[in-house]
Formats: structure tokens, C-alpha cells, sequence
């Protein structure tokens, strides 16, 4: 009975891995509305609709979530422990459950930032020949 | 209600049981935040978003194929996959579900003895009289399988203690909250 507990708990830590894998990009890098939600909750709480217009202004209006999109990608951070429910409320009849990032979550999104500017910086450096021209 | 509201909430039968329980009012107001004042019919990007989302969970929340295919005959689940279990044994159209599965099983199990035993090339083997063999094999298993679906049913339930215990798949918020 153990062992086939054993077995099964092997299966299901496999079966997170290839999520985990599905969820990110070659190199483990984020998808864009999870690294989006993530740096919007860095430094407040918000509920959903709060994350939706957070998002849409950090993105510079280029991602614009849909509550499909938002309840999915969030329930995938929260599988994986980067954000936790927090506080909940109801406003003129609509419930608004609060969301903030976990300290995992805190880390997951300064390591994906730093990625990322440096991958903007190489990306910069050979799309400018001048700018390499100077560093060099 | 609005009808908005009413629209946001009908499209909310996309996504699954649990989900709808646990915060199906949370996503209705979210939406509606997202609805342009005035307005009396939904956006179709986000009827869209919405049900592509609710379908997606619906996904998400399945077992992989190889527990599927264990859970269908008989077999155990492990605890992750209890919501699914239980949207799956109290969502509506459950002995359809089975018996289906069951037939689809039936269906694999005696081709593959056909193809492996070599009956269907036999030489007078009329193909019509082996589907009709099939026929005859297959259908009273669907039979027995839809009467003793609710058996099963509870067996499984019980297994996991779901079947007396109070921890059981809340009853959906109606359309007319």
C-alpha cells in the first residue's frame, strides 16, 4: 500500500514537472500574463479586476486579459506557490477575492526580470552595431 | 439581475462544477467589471474569453489518460484528482458517462480479440453475422452497465468516504442569485 502510494505520489511529482514545463517557456522562462501578474501584485494586493487594468497599464496596453485567461493563470501560480488568496469583499454585490505574491512568487519574478533585461540588453547590442561598437 | 449578468452566468456553465461553487461569483463580478457601462449584451471577445477559459480548467482538472482509463474500470484515484472525481460522480449525465466508457472499453477489448485470434479472416466468415455477434456481445454489457451504474457509483463514492461524509460537491448557485 505504501509502495503504490509511493508510486502514485512519483507519478503526480512527474505530472508537475511536465505542468510546470507546459506552463513556461523553453529555459523557464514565464509566459507573459504570468511575469505581467506577478510584478503587479510585487507591491500591493489586488483582486481581479484590479490585476486586469494593473496588467493592461504595466503592458502598455498590449495585454489585455480576459477573465478566462486571468482565473487560469492564476490558479497555475497558485498551484505552484507564487501568490496566495488573501482578503475577500463584496462591493455594490460583486465579490472581489484579493490576491498577493507569495515569497517564492517574489523570487520567481525578480530572476524572470533579470532574464529578461538581459536578454533585452543582448537583444539591443545586435540590433545596435554602434552600441556594441562603444561597449566593446 | 441584469442581463448582462444573466449572460455572464449562463456562459459560466463552461466551466466546472467546483470551480462555479468555489468562486463562480468571484469571476461573475470580475466580468462584469469588464463590461463597458450601459451596455446590455456581453463583448464577444469576452463571451469568448469566458468560455475558452471555463473549458480550459474543465482540462486542466482531468486526470491524465492512463487514470482515466484505471478510474473508468474500477480502478483508485489519488487524492489530487478527487475534485474531478466528484464533479464527475455528482455532475449530471454520470450513467451516461459510465456506460459510455464502459461500451467504448467493450468496443477496444473485443476488436483487439478479433484482430489478435484472426476470427474476422476465417474462411465463411460472413462479416455480417460477426457484427452481429458484436452486436449481441456489447449491447447487454451496456445494459447491465446502465443497471448497475448507480452501484458503481456509490462503491466509488464510498471508497474515498464521500458517500456518507458531509465533504461532499456543494449544491451550483442558481441562475436567479
Amino acid at each position: 500500500m505504501t509502495d503504490r502510494g509511493g508510486e502514485e505520489r512519483g507519478w503526480d511529482e512527474t505530472l508537475d514537472i511536465y505542468r510546470v514545463l507546459i506552463h513556461t517557456n523553453e529555459m523557464g522562462s514565464m509566459r507573459e500574463p504570468s511575469f505581467l501578474i506577478l510584478v503587479a501584485l510585487s507591491d500591493q494586493e489586488l483582486h481581479g479586476y484590479g490585476i486586469i487594468r494593473e496588467v493592461k497599464e504595466l503592458s502598455g496596453g498590449r495585454v489585455k486579459l480576459g477573465p478566462g485567461t486571468l482565473y487560469g493563470t492564476l490558479d497555475k501560480l497558485k498551484e505552484q506557490g507564487l501568490i496566495e488568496p488573501t482578503s475577500t469583499e463584496v462591493v455594490d454585490g460583486r465579490h472581489r477575492q484579493y490576491y498577493g505574491i507569495t515569497g517564492a512568487g517574489l523570487s520567481a519574478v525578480r530572476s524572470e526580470a533579470n532574464a529578461r533585461e538581459e536578454t533585452l540588453r543582448a537583444a539591443t547590442m545586435r540590433l545596435h552595431p554602434r552600441l556594441r561598437g562603444a561597449s566593446a | 439581475m441584469t442581463s448582462v449578468e444573466r449572460q455572464v452566468r449562463v456562459l459560466m456553465r463552461a466551466w466546472p462544477i467546483p470551480d462555479r461553487v468555489e468562486r463562480g461569483n468571484e469571476i461573475v463580478g470580475t466580468s462584469l467589471d469588464l463590461v463597458p457601462d450601459g451596455r446590455n449584451w456581453l463583448p464577444l471577445a469576452l463571451a469568448t474569453n469566458l468560455v475558452v477559459g471555463g473549458i480550459r480548467a474543465r482540462w486542466r482538472m482531468r486526470p491524465p489518460p492512463w487514470r482515466w482509463i484505471v478510474y473508468r474500470m474500477g480502478g483508485r484515484l489519488s487524492t489530487r484528482w478527487h475534485r474531478w472525481m466528484l464533479n464527475d460522480l455528482k455532475g449530471p449525465g454520470w450513467r451516461r458517462r459510465m456506460v459510455v466508457s464502459r461500451l467504448l472499453f467493450s468496443l477496444v477489448f473485443i476488436s483487439t480479440w478479433a484482430v489478435v485470434s484472426g476470427v474476422t479472416h476465417r474462411p465463411g466468415m460472413n462479416p455480417l453475422s460477426f457484427v452481429i455477434g458484436f452486436g449481441l456481445a456489447v449491447i447487454p454489457a451496456a445494459v447491465i452497465g446502465a443497471i448497475l451504474a448507480g452501484k458503481q457509483r456509490n462503491r466509488q463514492l464510498d471508497r474515498y468516504g464521500y458517500l456518507q461524509s458531509a465533504q461532499q460537491l456543494p449544491s451550483e448557485p442558481s441562475l436567479s442569485q
